[in-house]
């Protein structure tokens, strides 16, 4: 077993010193959330850059030759008013 | 008119019966209901215990059938000859081969690639039907997805009449048919291939059955879809994105549809439909529905 006796006194800090710590933590437990949001990416401003929106257009042509007798007629997209009761689709 | 409208699921795909209000209209639906229930248990290749996975299982031997079996495969076999083939009911293995393996909504959710190589098929003249007992030649298996489907859709809007309804119009995933008399024509929406939201255009059907193939949906890939070309055996890659056709029975439009979207624009001199191509045109024999009603 080591003598206590023979073991240096461990320095203590003053009232001072560990006031200055405190005030140190403190400053860093404040800022460093502001940091992240100074330094996270930003929304883009109204008015500001714009970025190019690509829309996709479909566009159809409509041909169209002789029918046959008994068979359903056919309106092209957005020429019939009627709503559909229901719908045909590849299955 | 006022249309009353019941809807479930059946053969992985969405279903529907419209009919007139009328006091016969909620015992219909459970008949219509109950045929396609009896139906998926009779085709579905996804059920191990199905006739059609039991016959396909016994490939190169004389199977028992039942005569419901039986007559759906002779019709399927008659309008393989009658499209030159194009229309096969052996496309089973090419449809696996390009990844089509387990139930669309699964399949989706894999995300799968093709698993082989294509071959062609074609083989369909080597089936033996003899009354109620068929022979598919050893390796190959039946498909009878899209054809079971129109067969059971005719039954179903038969049956629904039969019950009581002066008309009805029964829908299995855009495969329908209108039986008895429609007081005036229902306007039925053709989406378009290239956007579910949108429509291709409208036809007023009074009388008979629609079918749409399509190669833009039932796809989990590029090119990768269920609209097998049975001359490569590879998935469908032409012109036609989508063909609509009309003809008296919904099972003969599942067919003619098939054919259509194989042959391209000249279908239109044999079947009156409305294609939808890669180029944007919109092909039609179909008389103006506007000038119609003008």
């Amino acid at each position: 077993m080591t003598d206590p006796a023979a073991r240096p006194p461990r320095p203590r800090a003053n009232s001072r010193e560990i006031r200055v710590l405190a005030w140190v933590a403190g400053s860093l437990a404040f800022s460093v959330p502001l940091a992240s949001f100074a330094i996270s990416p930003k929304p883009a401003e109204a008015g500001g850059e714009t970025r190019p929106v690509v829309v996709r257009r479909v566009v159809r042509v409509i041909v169209r030759s002789p029918s046959e007798e008994g068979a359903p007629t056919f309106s092209p997209p957005g020429a019939s008013s009627r709503t559909p009761a229901t719908s045909t689709r590849g299955s | 008119m006022e249309l009353r409208r019941s809807a479930f699921r059946s053969m992985g795909t969405d279903v529907e019966l419209l009919g007139p209000a009328h006091a016969a209209f909620a015992g219909a639906a459970a008949i219509v209901r109950e045929i396609f229930e009896s139906d998926d248990r009779r085709y579905s290749r996804f059920r191990a215990e199905s006739e059609l996975s039991r016959v396909n299982a016994g490939a190169g031997d004389w199977m028992s059938v039942s005569p419901q079996f039986a007559e759906l495969l002779a019709f399927a076999i008659e309008a393989a000859r009658g499209t030159e083939g194009r229309f096969d009911p052996t496309v089973l293995d090419a449809v696996i081969a390009a990844g089509y393996d387990r139930d669309f909504d699964e399949l989706l959710a894999g995300a799968r690639a093709a698993l082989r190589p294509p071959r062609p098929c074609g083989r369909f003249d080597e089936i033996k039907l003899e009354g109620h007992r068929v022979r598919l030649p050893a390796g190959v298996g039946l498909d009878l997805g899209g054809v079971a489907k129109g067969w059971c859709v005719d039954r179903a809007a038969g049956a629904a009449v039969d019950a009581g309804l002066p008309w009805a119009l029964v829908n299995a995933g855009g495969d329908l048919r209108i039986a008895g008399e429609v007081p005036q024509a229902i306007p039925v929406a053709i989406e378009d291939p290239e956007g579910a939201t949108l429509e291709a255009g409208r036809v007023q059907l009074h009388a008979g059955a629609l079918a749409t193939s399509s190669t833009t949906r039932r796809a989990w890939g590029d090119g990768l879809h269920h609209l097998i070309d049975p001359a490569t055996g590879a998935p469908a890659s032409g012109d036609v994105l989508q063909a609509t056709v009309w003809a008296p029975t919904c099972a003969e439009a599942e067919v003619a549809a098939k054919d259509a979207l194989l042959r391209g624009p000249c279908s239109l001199e044999r079947r009156s439909g409305v294609l939808v191509l890669r180029d944007g045109r919109i092909l039609t024999n179909l008389a103006d529905g506007d000038e119609a009603a003008a």
